[in-house]
């Protein structure tokens, strides 16, 4: 799917803080170290102007819709004070451009509680919940500082929300030694999950080992495949090959060719590409864009968000020539860095994708027909 | 890949030989789509024009319920955002929503349905 590059960004990343109350053993944020020299939380300043630049852009592009997703760190030690500020802000931005904002949070829900979810409620903030695929995995990969797991709390942040009408999206990250099925039965049966995604862990070629990841999201495929009427559910990544092998394009960064336009806000108002690129080393995205001095589009000036810009639709040879060219598009772009082509590689799970795209071409093929309905 | 119903064999009505051209057309498109898969990639845009000038209604559909029920979201859509009234960019979150940021799970749509009841 085509999109004209030129087009006003809809979507941001707001980072509400830096740090986290966890230490994740594959955490992609804190593979960057100069994260922990950005102010903890947003600071005032930097929430002030941007909602003043938010409006502004809004209002020269017309925008009748922008998407905010409130992220970290651990967002929610950003407080409840300040996050009701912030939010208060933002809904009479929105009543004064008439431009509907969606408002999302990623967290780790170890500390939400009652007055939180009432927040969530009151200012229609969509909560997406990290948790890990099996309750082993969880308490083995997402620590505290101590060492301890955080799978109990993270449940009772589920249950909390569940209990106020709120269903959460949920985020895994795939665990090589967890048993694909075992984390399909853990999602849908033990926690009740009825759509998620579990993603694929965050690798570039500079890292000495990389786990083949293939045959287990095959199994996982056709384990989602299989499942009917209520037993069946929705797995993110899945829709998104299916639809995008279909040409009916997809709603991921991950899956598919199409320019890659996500821009970040950290706490002290820099303005920097997509946050994940942070994977390939420390201050990887570093710009000199803030929101006291440019607006929140002047960032795709910068080196880096042109450059994959670019590189999310010019793919390297190896890529030009697959056959899932279209469908899979080179898969996430950071998986594509290396310290020494930078991105022009194909992905570090070129040959794992191509297993899954496969799988799935093989099943649509066998399954898929055609109806005419016309007259 | 089977076909259910194969667009040549439907019986023309009068004043529609064009449309019935155009019908097959899609079809043939749509069977590519689903022959040809990822391999070149299917120009949805043009399919959907044809499929809206030949006034024809032609479904993809599987026999797997959770892959039929992705298929009719996805042409849902297609027909929503039919050319060539299309502008550049979409100003309701069409464009770069496309391909959105993966690190959040966004049941933004399914939240505002639960607090609308609340």
């Amino acid at each position: 799917m085509t999109i004209d590059t030129g087009q006003p960004s809809q979507y941001i990343l707001l980072k509400l803080a830096s740090t986290c109350n966890l230490a994740c053993t594959y955490c992609y944020w804190f593979r960057d170290p100069s994260v922990r020299k950005r102010p903890s939380v947003l600071t005032k300043e930097a929430e002030v102007a941007f909602v003043e630049k938010l409006e502004a852009h809004i209002k020269r592009n017309s925008l009748v819709s922008f998407f905010i997703l409130f992220h970290g760190g651990e967002p929610l030690l950003f407080g409840k004070k300040r996050f009701r500020v912030l939010c208060d802000a933002l809904r009479d931005l929105e009543m004064r451009t008439g431009c509907k904002l969606r408002l999302s949070i990623t967290t780790n829900g170890t500390l939400l509680d009652a007055e939180w979810v009432a927040l969530f409620q009151l200012h229609r903030v969509a909560p997406t919940l990290s948790i890990d695929s099996t309750e082993g995995s969880h308490d083995k990969r997402r620590i505290d500082f101590r060492g301890r797991g955080s799978f109990e709390r993270t449940f009772k942040a589920l249950s909390l929300l569940r209990e106020n009408g709120v269903e959460p999206g949920v985020l895994a990250v795939f665990d090589p030694e967890a048993n694909p099925k075992e984390a399909i039965e853990h999602l849908t049966g033990t926690l009740g999950l009825k759509s998620f995604d579990i993603l694929i862990p965050d690798a570039t070629h500079d890292d000495p080992i990389v786990a083949p990841i293939g045959p287990s999201y095959v199994e996982m495929f056709d384990i989602w495949r299989a499942r009917d009427g209520a037993a069946g559910f929705d797995f993110r990544l899945f829709r998104n090959i299916v639809s995008a092998l279909m040409g009916f394009g997809s709603r991921s960064e991950s899956v598919g060719l199409a320019p890659v336009t996500t821009s970040t806000m950290l706490t002290d108002g820099s303005l920097e590409p997509l946050d994940i690129l942070r994977i390939a080393g420390e201050g990887h995205t570093a710009t000199a864009f803030n929101i006291f001095e440019h607006q929140l589009d002047d960032v795709r000036q910068s080196p880096l968000w042109r450059e994959v810009h670019e590189a999310s639709t010019r793919l390297p040879t190896v890529c030009e020539q697959c056959e899932f060219k279209v469908a899979c598009g080179g898969g996430l772009i950071a998986n594509r860095w290396s310290s020494g082509r930078r991105y022009d590689n194909p992905s570090v799970y070129c040959e794992d994708l191509k297993m899954i795209f496969k799988h799935a071409e093989s099943t649509l093929a066998d399954s898929v027909f055609i109806e005419t309905l016309t007259g | 890949m089977k076909n259910k119903n194969d667009a040549s064999s439907q019986t023309a009505t009068p004043g529609s030989e064009n449309k019935s051209a155009l019908a097959k057309q899609v079809s043939k498109v749509l069977a590519l789509a689903i022959v040809a898969s990822g391999s070149a990639g299917v120009d949805t845009v043009a399919l959907a024009q044809l499929r809206n000038e030949s006034g024809a209604s032609f479904k993809i559909r599987s026999h797997s319920p959770v892959i039929d029920g992705i298929l009719k979201d996805a042409q849902e859509k297609l027909e929503l955002d039919a050319p060539p009234s299309k502008p550049n960019y979409d100003r309701d979150g069409g464009g770069s929503y496309d391909r959105a940021y993966d690190r959040t799970y966004d049941r933004q749509n399914e939240y505002d349905r639960v607090y609308d009841r609340q």
